[in-house]
């Protein structure tokens, strides 16, 4: 009961390293769902919606990307970024982009191919009017994005929820780095193997709260119950 | 002039499509019929473009559009009905001619009470009289219409009747259209070709279907078309 009330305590005094976990954490999180979409979503329209040769091949290969384990992206991303490695003149291992890099690595595979399967389900009628109707190519692209919008904002905050709470990824190429890199999950990890229950818990809270946000920004954006006025 | 030459499309192993030669004049209406699986929608659908044959070839010539194609089941977009028929609006038209053109056609397909609802919450029949909306907006010339309507309660199939017959006078559309009412095909068509198994079975007049069906196919479907 002590935890719960120091935890209560560190959020409404705004502690200073709490703060500062949060603002990594939602400018890693939103950074790197950002980016994913921007590369996720046109792939995964393109993927849902054409037919073309090697496409099962494609789809198989996204699919195998899905399930990458989080410390399997992270250590792919370490050794690109790691002095030796072919990108460590950019000298940003242990920092932030580095987190963004992982998580980008993680999540675009998932967006692309959660976008895929939803446009594959209403894209050859939809498709069908649309050719038949003589639309031209960038409207069809924007039909495909816009008549699924519901269910892509739910691929979105797929994306947001992976970024949010991913541990291993960012442990790796961020290094858990105090007023740096450190997130909350790591964060939470950490305190609770230290025994500082009370920082984990606040921790745990705000992360809840975050996703409870999340979700009520979400079904203001899908706008999906109403006719037009 | 349309022009279909040694056509034949496949599927799951079998031959669902085969058809040596069609002609379709310039304004022509063409009624499709058969039963279920002869082949009407697959032949739209190649005429159209949006499904490629395995085998022959399909002419437009002496056209001033592309040919247009109502799907069997066509698609309301999940915005106003208002903008599903202004999004087939193509350029070059001003603000105020656009909404004078879409007020025309949802006047001509009875929508203006529906112009603020979504289109994909219409029921079926109100579906394709938007399908029809959108495509009758503009003049073309090559019209492909699989079973209009289908899914239109009377009041409904009275009104696309009549605008297609109208539209198609108009602006001598060359119409191509699958349907299974007779009345349908016998009130708007000036050619019936009746299509069994992906063959045709018969390419005639109305008059003639009726009275002298030549195939036995022919006189079978006449029968039971109780016409």
């Amino acid at each position: 009961m002590e935890a719960f009330r120091e935890a209560f305590r560190l959020i409404v005094t705004l502690n200073d390293e709490l703060m500062h976990i949060l603002g990594v954490t939602l400018k890693m999180s939103f950074a790197s769902v950002l980016l994913s979409c921007l590369a996720g979503v046109p792939m995964g329209v393109r993927l849902g919606a054409g037919k073309f040769r090697g496409r099962s091949l494609v789809m198989r290969i996204l699919y195998t990307l899905m399930g990458m384990p989080p410390v399997v992206a992270g250590l792919i991303v370490f050794l690109l970024l790691s002095r030796r490695g072919p990108l460590g003149s950019l000298e940003l291992l242990f920092s932030v982009p580095a987190m963004v890099i992982a998580q980008v690595v993680l999540i675009t595979p998932i967006v692309t191919g959660l976008t895929a399967s939803v446009v594959a389900i209403n894209a050859p009628a939809l498709l069908e009017t649309a050719n038949g109707l003589r639309l031209p190519r960038l409207t069809k692209l924007r039909l495909l994005v816009t008549e699924n919008r519901t269910p892509l904002v739910s691929v979105v905050l797929a994306g947001f929820g992976r970024a949010i709470a991913e541990v291993g990824a960012v442990n790796l190429v961020g290094g858990n780095i105090q007023f740096k890199t450190r997130v909350m999950t790591t964060a939470i990890m950490l305190e609770t193997s230290k025994g500082h229950f009370e920082f984990a818990i606040a921790l745990g809270a705000i992360l809840i709260l975050i996703a409870f946000i999340i979700n009520i920004a979400a079904s203001f954006f899908r706008g999906d119950s109403h006719d037009y006025g | 002039m349309i022009t279909v030459d040694s056509l034949k499309k496949h599927a799951g192993g079998r031959l669902i499509l085969n058809i040596p030669r069609l002609a379709i004049n310039k304004g022509e209406r063409v009624a499709l019929i058969g039963a279920n699986g002869s082949g009407k929608s697959t032949l739209l659908k190649i005429l159209a473009g949006v499904v490629k044959p395995d085998e022959g070839t399909t002419t437009f010539e002496g056209f001033d559009s592309p040919p247009y194609y109502m799907p069997q089941r066509s698609y309301g977009f999940a915005m106003s009905v208002f903008k599903n028929i202004l999004l087939s609006l193509g350029p070059g038209f001003s603000a105020a001619e656009k909404r004078e053109a879409v007020e025309a056609a949802l006047k001509q397909f009875g929508l203006e009470h529906l112009a603020k609802k979504r289109g994909d919450r219409l029921s079926g029949g109100e579906t394709q009289r938007l399908a029809l909306a959108r495509l009758f907006i503009t003049p073309k010339s090559v019209m492909l219409l699989d079973e209009p309507s289908s899914a239109a309660d009377i009041y409904g199939t009275q009104l696309i009747e009549k605008a297609i017959l109208g539209y198609c006078a108009e602006n001598n559309t060359t119409l191509v259209m699958a349907t299974h009412s007779p009345r349908q095909a016998l009130h708007i068509a000036d050619r019936l070709i009746l299509l069994r198994d992906g063959e045709i079975a018969e390419d005639t007049t109305p008059e003639e279907l009726v009275r002298n069906p030549q195939s036995e196919w022919g006189k079978l479907f006449m029968e039971n078309w109780k016409v």
